[in-house]
């Protein structure tokens, strides 16, 4: 979170030049006098300067907004089952960006989204497109990445790319922001500017990551409306059958929190593909019981480690006795081995 | 720790007041300190405030409708330190929940004292019953403080005075509290204030702030327009909360006076577009106050624009509000 504002400085001033400076050349006490004068001193130097000082890194770093660049796209309107262009949002080398809250609004919050890094390769921060009411919120809950994302605009611009689906069927008006922290390197002081240089040159390796869904059967009825699952009503899909989050074998993910969007209630219960089917419950869960949405996740007391290439398997079981869409995000932090 | 250049994350302020220690022996232990520290609740000397009927409502915004100062006031025994507020209003004729009225509080010689000027009660205090809750637990969601403040009464901080403005044309009756800590053991108090001298400094005071723009903003039908919001020239201030109450909704910018830099993104696009952040992603409200990822540290004297423009094709009361912390040091101290 926020950088402190009080940091704790020791010998600044330098105790030494302190009291040279105060006794100056001429050195006329001696003996008790001499060392009376130096504890005067002490005490002074400790009221003076001893203590907590406002953090200089402070005068450099504020929150600040991300938003679509165009004006009209900052309330897009998406039409009912369309898809939108990519939308860029746009950080200028002002200084580099930490990406720590989503938030958004929409006439209705029934849409999916997929964000590109446009800087780095078009790197994706999710496998496919997830649901926006898994992973934004508004300003009294926005949603917490679990690890900033960060831009590093040392040498050029850089660009987040959002394309949005509206899954309503109506006309969608969509307003989507980011909100982070702005380091203004540029405009610091020198011992400042260089520790966020420092600070910036490695941190994008760790970034948070959205996992959705896959395995769900091609052709199947549970395949007509992905990303969604949709079971028909009372279906379970279990075992071999059932969907499983996947990380490629790019990088590690740890789980942290879990969201969902759903038409109905279900419950569920997560299998893991390795080490002999563990099952991380002794039953199934109701959906309200282990998964939260954008505003309020669900997160786990203890980040679980899903390798590369690993899959975590979810079983499902209708309970709204109705057919059920059921969006489902795990939202992590993923660490790529440069 | 980065070479002292400040680049880590921690918590605002030290961890207190835990009940249980650890002694030398490993075994836990009662704080021999906790028996002296009390929860501890002021109100207004009669906790229900009658503020009469505001007859002038046709601005938009009302000059009148203004209750006496009312008095907070703790007897002599011990210090208090204050760490939330809520509310309660009602329309006395119906006893339907109300929460159309702004607060000031002020010293005892009616001097604003922890504001720039009034305060719209929705972003000064829980109490309202935010949507994502019901006002029968809105007692959950008290505003918290960012900063606490003392009152010693023997050092002359007895006392507060608040006073309404009743923004209805009917007659509402109010309460606020002020909840804290009692510190009825002087040295339980001298250590806080130890704690706090050690975290500011010698004559260093910090205390809570609300800053609102300099003037009321009655925006017309899409009407954009740009408000002043000057923080004191008597100390640096650092902004940590946002929250808002308006009658619909808005787009809104902040901008540093001082070199123009913008707190976002918008402003005009290539294609001459004007634009800005919308409200629910900026502003919180009391209850659910928007908590930015950093906090904004300002120094004495500066003054923020405000840039609001209304989406709701009608007149627009817009209250905004930062809520923060102000740090007040002597002229020519070592800086710091």
């Amino acid at each position: 979170m926020s950088l402190p504002t009080y940091i704790r400085r020791r010998r600044v001033p330098d105790p030494v030049a302190y009291l040279d400076n105060a006794f100056g050349r001429k050195q006329v006490e001696t003996g008790p006098a001499f060392w009376n004068r130096v504890l005067q001193l002490h005490k002074q130097w400790q009221e003076d300067y001893d203590g907590f000082y406002i953090n200089p890194a402070k005068r450099s770093v504020r929150p600040w907004w991300l938003v679509a660049d165009r004006a009209a796209d900052q309330a897009l309107v998406v039409a009912g089952n369309a898809t939108s262009a990519f939308i860029p949002f746009t950080i200028d080398t002002t200084g580099h960006y930490e990406v720590s809250y989503i938030m958004h609004q929409a006439t209705s919050t029934n849409y999916v989204v997929e964000i590109f890094d446009g800087g780095n390769n078009m790197k994706k921060f999710m496998n496919q497109e997830i649901h926006a009411e898994t992973i934004a919120g508004t300003a009294r809950r926005p949603f917490v990445l679990p690890e900033s994302w960060v831009f590093n605009v040392e040498d050029a611009p850089r660009t987040i790319f959002v394309r949005f689906r509206d899954r309503s069927g109506s006309s969608n008006t969509i307003r989507w922001c980011f909100h982070g922290r702005r380091w203004f390197q540029k405009e610091a002081i020198a011992p400042v500017q260089e520790a966020i240089y420092r600070r910036f040159q490695r941190r994008e390796r760790l970034f948070s990551y959205f996992l959705t869904l896959d395995g769900i059967p091609t052709g199947s009825t549970e395949d007509d409306n992905t990303p969604a699952i949709r079971l028909t009503a009372d279906q379970s899909v279990i075992e071999n059958r059932a969907p499983y989050f996947w990380t490629t074998d790019e990088a590690d993910t740890e789980l942290i929190k879990m969201t969902f969007r759903s038409t109905g209630v279900f419950e569920f219960q997560l299998r893991e593909f390795q080490n002999g089917g563990r099952i991380l419950s002794n039953g199934f869960i109701r959906n309200t019981m282990g998964m939260g949405d954008g505003e309020f996740p669900f997160v786990f007391p203890e980040g679980y480690l899903l390798e590369r290439n690993h899959k975590l398997g979810i079983d499902l079981r209708d309970l709204s006795s109705a057919q059920n869409d059921i969006y489902l995000t795990v939202i992590g932090r993923r660490l790529q081995y440069a | 720790m980065l070479d002292g250049s400040g680049l880590i994350s921690s918590s605002f302020a030290p961890i207190r007041n835990r009940a249980y220690v650890v002694g030398k022996d490993g075994r836990i232990r009662l704080d021999p300190a906790k028996r002296h520290l009390k929860p501890y609740t002021l109100l207004t000397e009669d906790e229900s405030i009658t503020v009469a009927a505001n007859t002038d409502m046709t601005g938009g915004f009302a000059a009148g409708g203004v209750s006496d100062p009312a008095i907070m006031e703790i007897d002599g025994k011990a210090p208090f330190e204050a760490t939330t507020i809520s509310f309660h209003g009602r329309r006395t004729s119906t006893g339907a929940i109300n929460s159309q009225f702004t607060v000031k509080i002020m010293d005892p010689q009616s001097r604003p004292l922890l504001m720039n000027r009034e305060i719209h009660i929705r972003t000064l205090a829980g109490g309202f019953g935010s949507s994502l809750g019901t006002e029968a637990n809105a007692g959950g969601r008290p505003l918290i403080l960012p900063e606490t403040f003392f009152m010693d009464p023997d050092a002359g901080g007895r006392a507060l005075a608040v006073e309404f403005r009743n923004l209805n044309a009917f007659e509402i009756a109010v309460r606020i509290a002020i909840h804290g800590i009692r510190y009825t053991d002087f040295r339980a108090y001298e250590s806080a204030l130890r704690e706090r001298e050690a975290m500011f400094g010698r004559g260093r005071i910090a205390y809570p702030f609300f800053a609102t723009t300099d003037r009321h903003v009655r925006l017309t039908a899409s009407q954009a327009t740009t408000f002043d919001l000057r923080l004191s020239d008597d100390s640096d201030a650092e902004l940590m909360k946002l929250a808002r109450y308006s009658d619909g909704d808005f787009l809104s910018r902040i901008v540093e006076m001082d070199g123009q830099r913008a707190l976002d993104n918008a402003g005009a696009d290539a294609s001459g577009g004007q634009s800005g952040v919308f409200m629910d992603f900026m502003w919180g409200d009391s209850e659910f106050p928007f908590i930015p990822y950093e906090t904004a540290y300002y120094e004495r004297g500066t003054k923020l624009q405000v840039w609001l423009e209304d989406l709701s094709a009608a007149v627009n009361n817009v209250w905004v509000t930062a809520i923060g912390r102000k740090i007040r040091y002597p002229e020519g101290a070592p800086q710091r």
